[in-house]
């Protein structure tokens, strides 16, 4: 009986504190309220998904998915053909803004195809936008044009360039984009992503996938004072085992439940 | 859509007791305990069914164990009605729900759910059944004087127990 007691006193004393640990984390939506995921209410990469994904209560941003129009305007898609998802056909790259205007995503609210210019008035002063970054034009079957990528940055993220971070898996145009933005590399090779760490000053840290990496190697990231970013995190399993790697933020695809992890008292 | 269930579950009720003036009727209570499985969440709930000949109408009380794991007390209520037909032992029938549950963090979150769907039942005095109704589902919350509301499609996948009270 006394074993009871102690069990049920330490349980209310300790069982409902989280620790300083996980309050210190940053926790963002993935695609806005998670990519492909069967449960959200929005289509990832939508506007809708990403206004819901920044209302949450102390949402720390959103990750989005950004592709370049022929026209040179930055567009929220994630696939490289558009008949994955949408009414459309072929690519981003290959086509003006004008006929992308027109796609919208295959679900039943049919949400549109939209622009990066479109969101970025709904980000909250205290919260960050990330830009997953994708380089190749898939129609063509080479990467786009950096030129006229860092002159879409310019022209599109005026103002917003503070609350801006760049994650970009192509590593030959990180110290390019670093001279804009903060930038993060993208890889799931550990080892790679040491040396990028180690060979390319200018950028902030990695976006690494959750099972790829374990907390040794979040410490030595942080250590070398980068910060690291943990994404596919899909559970509530997924999000606590993220959580226990001290992370500087974590991009989950179940956002309610990664805040709710964290806890409201920040 | 909605006032149509609502006119039929009425319609349906109501014609039981207008049915027993000329029958034998059946009155029982049933307690029992469910789980349930929806999109956004899962729920745990002590039950109270009434049932007269074919029609069972309950109220369900519970909560989501799930947010209980995060430190967050979220209940739910729910009442439903259900006509089933028996073959032997087993009972199958349409079901409509209508449930509200709610949480607080940072702001209160509250949903309405309203679905229709089927039920399943097996056994006598205990009972086990199984239930699936799909249905829209009302999200809304307001945070930094920004109300958001949001509507969806959702499953709600029941399992449960009754026990006859004679």
């Amino acid at each position: 009986m006394r074993f009871v007691k102690i069990f049920f006193l330490v349980f209310v004393l300790f069982g409902c504190t989280k620790s300083e640990q996980v309050k210190n984390i940053l926790v963002f939506g993935h695609a806005g309220m998670g990519l492909s995921m069967i449960n959200s209410i929005y289509h990832d990469n939508s506007k809708e998904a990403v206004s819901l994904a920044l209302n949450l209560p102390t949402s720390n941003g959103v990750e989005v998915d950004v592709r370049l129009s022929a026209d040179g305007t930055l567009w929220l898609y994630h696939d490289e053909w558009l008949e994955a998802e949408t009414n459309g056909k072929g690519c981003v790259s290959e086509l003006s803004d004008l006929q992308l205007a027109e796609f919208y995503y295959l679900t039943f609210k049919h949400e549109k195809l939209v622009k990066l210019t479109d969101i970025l008035p709904l980000l909250n002063d205290d919260q960050t936008l990330f830009i997953d970054l994708k380089h190749v034009n898939s129609c063509r079957n080479e990467n786009v044009d950096l030129e006229q990528l860092m002159d879409s940055f310019e022209d599109q993220l005026p103002g917003y360039q503070a609350q801006v971070k760049i994650i970009c898996s192509y590593r030959y145009w990180l110290n390019e984009l670093a001279q804009q933005c903060d930038v993060l590399y993208s890889t799931d090779d550990i080892e790679e992503g040491k040396e990028i760490i180690l060979n390319y000053p200018l950028i902030k840290g990695l976006v690494v996938r959750n099972a790829a990496m374990n907390s040794q190697e979040v410490s030595w990231i942080k250590n070398q004072h980068k910060e690291v970013y943990l994404f596919d995190i899909r559970s509530l399993k997924g999000i606590r085992q993220a959580f226990a790697k001290n992370p500087t933020g974590i991009l989950s695809d179940e956002l309610r439940k990664a805040l709710e992890e964290r806890g409201y008292a920040l | 859509m909605i006032s149509r269930l609502i006119t039929l579950f009425l319609f349906q009720f109501y014609a039981g007791f207008f049915l027993a003036q000329n029958q034998e009727s059946t009155f029982l209570w049933r307690i029992g305990l469910s789980q349930e499985f929806q999109k956004f969440n899962q729920f745990s709930c002590a039950r109270v069914q009434f049932e007269q000949n074919k029609n069972l109408f309950a109220v369900n009380l519970g909560f989501s164990p799930q947010k209980a794991s995060q430190h967050i007390f979220a209940p739910t209520a729910s009442v439903d009605y259900a006509r089933l037909w028996v073959i032997n032992r087993v009972f199958f029938g349409p079901l409509i729900v209508f449930s509200a549950d709610t949480h607080v963090f940072g702001t209160r979150f509250l949903y309405l759910h309203s679905s229709a769907g089927y039920r399943f039942v097996f056994g006598s005095q205990w009972q086990f059944y199984q239930e699936l109704t799909m249905g829209p589902t009302l999200e809304s919350f307001t945070y930094q004087n920004q109300q958001n509301k949001h509507v969806a499609w959702n499953y709600h996948f029941k399992l449960g127990v009754h026990y006859a009270l004679r």
